[in-house]
């Protein structure tokens, strides 16, 4: 399908107005350095841009969304890889919830806890989480990720699971 | 659902996150598509001229040649030259999908690096081996001066090429366990 550059803008402002913010936070999630993740925004919002002409409808347009900002994502956190690693949901399920005073005196704040932790999850986890975040459901996520419902559903358990002892319990974010 | 100590569920908290206070405006997006767009340009002009460049080489030989194996060294070079740049880009630009779903996405990303690693790299030099061992037979079998020098370009070359497999089988293994890890997600 070919669109007109006006038309690609039309799509692209509605695309933004219904999903900006939640590309803010997906830019959050996946990049703690400011500038970096200045960089990432723009990246996405190029990517989403250039996309949008090849939009034929044949999944919904959140689900276009989404993709090409994980993508796009994606592509930058394997870019800029850093010297920790990543942990994955079953390391931190199985992580001891011991506490650090030090680190809950700094880290106090119960949004910034769940920032780190979505940005020390590994890409895989890390999309899972975030689309589980934006409250998107099993089918949803299962349609963004190409992962099948089965697994979608035993990641959200588990990231249910981490959630539920951080969130609940208070306890320390992931390392 | 859990709650945080104030009483707010994670995905509250998370949806409940300050704007980012630069936001990325039109027109800003179209100057990075654009320089997006020089880029993307850029690739196969450069290319290009890297591929006029070998045809010069190659056309210098052939006419300066005194002898027929000089003339065949010419035409490899040609050949072995576009046809790397050719593999190159195949492997480096593979046709893309820019909303495929995320998982596929990143497998075929890491499938691509990883058939790189475990060869391709080597496919991709392959073509101009011919043009190397004639070159390096020419240098041995020249009777003129030390042989040391003739063949040391050769030596390094030999040298490279030994450090470049081990790094590559190295990085080879870690893209193979990113990869894995993937497809048992997607119980392949």
């Amino acid at each position: 399908m070919t669109i007109g550059a006006s038309e690609q803008d039309r799509q692209y402002l509605g695309a933004v107005a219904a999903f900006g913010p939640a590309l803010d936070r997906l830019a959050r999630g996946y990049e703690a350095d400011a500038d970096l993740r200045r960089d990432l925004k723009q990246e996405i919002h190029t990517a989403l841009w250039k996309s949008l002409p090849k939009f034929n409808g044949r999944c919904s347009l959140r689900t276009w969304v989404y993709r090409v900002a994980h993508n796009t994502a994606a592509s930058h956190v394997l870019k800029h890889r850093r010297k920790h690693a990543f942990v994955g949901l079953e390391e931190l399920e199985a992580a001891s919830n011991d506490d650090d005073p030090e680190r809950d005196t700094i880290e106090r704040d119960a949004k910034l806890r769940l920032i780190r932790l979505v940005q020390a999850l590994k890409p895989a986890d890390r999309q899972l989480m975030l689309l589980y975040l934006e409250d998107l459901d099993i089918a949803g996520i299962a349609d963004v990720t190409g992962f099948s419902s089965t697994v979608v559903a035993v990641k959200i358990h588990r990231i249910k699971a981490v959630l539920a002892r951080r969130f609940q319990q208070g306890g320390n974010d992931a390392r | 659902m859990p709650a945080d100590p104030q009483g707010r569920d994670p995905k509250t908290l998370w949806q409940d996150q300050e704007p980012e206070t630069d936001p990325v405006t039109l027109d800003h997006v179209h100057n990075l598509a654009r320089r997006v767009d020089r880029k993307t340009r850029f690739l196969p002009l450069a290319i290009g001229a890297s591929l006029l460049f070998v045809g010069f080489t190659a056309g210098k030989v052939w006419f300066g040649a005194y002898d027929p194996l000089q003339r065949v060294t010419a035409v490899l070079m040609a050949i072995g030259a576009s046809a790397t740049y050719f593999i190159v880009y195949r492997m480096e630009f593979p046709p893309r999908d820019p909303a495929e779903p995320v998982s596929a996405y990143l497998r075929s990303r890491l499938q691509r690096k990883l058939s790189y690693r475990q060869g391709g790299w080597v496919w991709a030099m392959l073509p101009l081996l011919p043009v190397i061992l004639i070159a390096g037979y020419r240098a041995v079998s020249n009777e003129h001066g030390q042989l040391w020098p003739r063949i040391a370009p050769f030596a390094i070359w030999g040298a490279a090429w030994v450090f470049l497999a081990v790094r590559m089988r190295i990085r080879a293994r870690q893209t193979r366990a990113q990869l894995q890890e993937l497809d048992a997600l997607l119980e392949r």
